[in-house]
């Protein structure tokens, strides 16, 4: 009976495992984190593994099918990079209760970040180049490898 | 320790255990379903208003601005004397209307030569992502009062139709140009690809009490940069915008129009800079134009052309096309951004703004000479976040105005 007990635990454990980590996958930010002048230049230095990152507007009616075409291509990439989305326009805490259904390609970004400071001052930490054009595409890999890409990157890059 | 005991005590870790491990599962899909409602009805922080301003100088010489204020309402206020001092901020009753007041989408304020009729025009962005409306407010007391705000274009469809421009010819007949989505939609009901927007035009002939037909200008404008007005010489408008050319260059179009009555005549784009930035992003960056003293035409834009990121300035010919007897030439300044030009004669001004890490400047470029050489001059500087420079004429002089968080400054501009 208590062997009979520990198979039927130890078979609910395996099954419940597997549904954790699809859940966990698909859960959206709660909120937006902050990204301030220095965040780009520390992850640049510490990302693990290669990092897709996004950076948006909410008035961008281009951003949205870019976003979801890196977060497509990441699931797809046997190494599954990171795709981390980055808001220009909206700071943590200014986003109201129809954000996140107004913007939902963001939440299949494995973060969410929102511009905290001045903007061009943000901009100029990012890239010097980059005079506001969205979406900016960052791609670090370990390393301090760095790729930087106007609008949608080109295959070969989502596929290296 | 009995076996009874045994198989209870199992159970009950079996249940807490199991219960934990639900609770696992369920907790990151209730957050999935409930994401979208546990961001607060109002948002924890109020975002700061925008400080995107219109401005335009009335014929007795007061300087007039337009913009938003800490309130987000939307407010004009009047300087006689450069910016020195302002008149207290007047609110304007938009009833209800959100306003949007962006760097390229700004409210704009514009006098009709007929006396005492003023009109403000802005965005009024709409419940779906991406649509707007252009509205306006007339005033016929010299901006004593205003009436209720209007919808300027006749579609009323939900898209957008945004980034207003707005100039008074010479006749009076007032001139608002925008950006429409309606042929894109269009185009995607029926199944086919559109590339960008359109820009689309109307007409007053009474200053702003009614409106003529919408008129398409063009296909396939980009979808969110400013649209550049200037009064042609002798009447009529001119007009230049970031255009998607086939395949996915993002350069400019040029077009001109006259006020045309009941049958408006067509206007015909030209391709007016050759920078081919092949690009499937929003720039965010729109042009300056102005009326050259030789038929022409001043132009300023930002473009990568060959690898080079840059505000250039150029020359267009009378038709809007790149001029083949000056060379087209980058800003002083690999920073520049958001740049406006004026002329007066043979004088010109080309003004903007560039952050160097750890402060805006403001500098102009002065020609006295139609555009051949020019001089670089600091005007201001700051720390603060600030709105693009607008570059004005009046009196004989050039005047900038630039906003940022704490003041809105003018700068005068003699060019001898």
């Amino acid at each position: 009976m208590y062997r009979k007990a520990c198979r039927w635990f130890w078979g609910l454990v395996m099954a419940t495992s597997c549904l954790v980590v699809p859940a966990q996958a698909l859960s959206a930010p709660a909120q937006l984190e902050p990204f301030e002048v220095g965040t780009f230049s520390q992850w640049r230095s510490s990302v693990q593994r290669p990092t897709w990152v996004v950076f948006t507007a909410t008035w961008c009616a281009m951003c949205p099918a870019v976003v979801s075409e890196l977060i497509r291509s990441a699931r797809q990439h046997p190494q599954r990079p990171l795709v981390w989305a980055v808001l220009t326009d909206v700071a943590p805490g200014e986003e109201d209760a129809r954000f996140w259904s107004r913007h939902a390609h963001l939440r299949g970004a494995d973060r969410v970040l929102g511009f905290e400071g001045i903007p061009q001052a943000i901009r100029y930490a990012v890239d010097p180049g980059w005079r506001g054009t969205v979406p900016h595409v960052a791609l670090l890999e370990p390393g301090g490898r760095l790729a930087l890409f106007s609008g949608q990157p080109p295959a070969s890059a989502l596929q290296r | 320790m009995s076996s009874s005991w045994a198989i209870g005590a199992s159970r009950r870790l079996l249940g807490g255990v199991a219960g934990a491990l639900l609770s696992l599962v369920m907790m990151p899909l209730a957050a999935q379903a409930q994401a979208p409602d546990q961001a607060p009805a109002k948002p924890a922080r109020q975002r700061p208003p925008p400080l995107a301003v219109g401005a335009a100088i009335a014929a007795d010489g007061v300087l007039w601005t337009v913009g938003l204020d800490a309130q987000r309402r939307l407010v004009l206020q009047r300087s006689a004397d450069a910016g020195r001092t302002w008149t207290p901020a007047q609110v304007l009753d938009v009833v209800g209307d959100a306003v949007s007041a962006d760097g390229e989408n700004r409210p704009k304020i514009a006098f009709s030569p007929q006396p005492g009729v003023v009109v403000v025009t802005y965005t009024k962005p709409l419940p779906k992502p991406f649509t707007g409306d252009v509205r306006l407010l007339r005033s016929s007391d010299g901006g004593a009062s205003f009436a209720a705000p209007v919808t300027v274009h006749a579609d009323r469809s939900l898209i957008t139709h945004r980034f207003e421009s707005i100039l008074f010819d010479e006749q009076g007949t007032l001139h608002t140009v925008w950006i429409d989505k309606r042929d894109q939609e269009a185009a995607k009901a029926r199944g086919q690809a559109y590339r960008g927007a359109g820009v689309y035009r109307n007409e007053s002939r009474d200053g702003g009490l009614s409106f003529g037909p919408d008129i398409r200008v063009a296909d396939h404008s980009c979808e969110c940069c400013r649209i550049a007005l200037a009064a042609a010489p002798g009447g009529g408008v001119a007009a230049l915008w970031r255009h998607v050319f086939n395949p996915n260059e993002r350069d400019h179009a040029f077009a001109q129009w006259s006020a045309s009555g009941v049958s408006p005549q067509p206007a015909v784009p030209v391709r007016a800079t050759l920078d081919r930035w092949a690009l499937d992003a929003c720039p965010h960056h729109g042009p300056g134009l102005a009326a050259a003293s030789d038929g022409g035409w001043h132009a300023v834009w930002f473009g990568i052309h060959q690898g080079q990121a840059a505000v250039r300035y150029g020359r267009l010919d009378a038709s809007g096309q790149p001029s083949v007897y000056m060379p087209v030439r980058p800003l002083p300044d690999p920073q520049a951004e958001h740049a406006d030009v004026a002329a007066l004669g043979d004088r010109v001004v080309v003004v903007w703004k560039s952050f160097d890490g750890q402060r805006f400047v403001l500098r102009a470029w002065t020609s006295r000479d139609g555009g051949r050489q020019f001089e670089l001059r600091d005007l201001a500087t700051t720390t603060q976040l600030s709105d693009q420079p607008r570059l004005l004429t009046h009196g004989g002089r050039f005047w900038v105005v630039w906003r940022d968080v704490q003041q809105t400054r003018v700068e005068t501009i003699d060019v001898p």
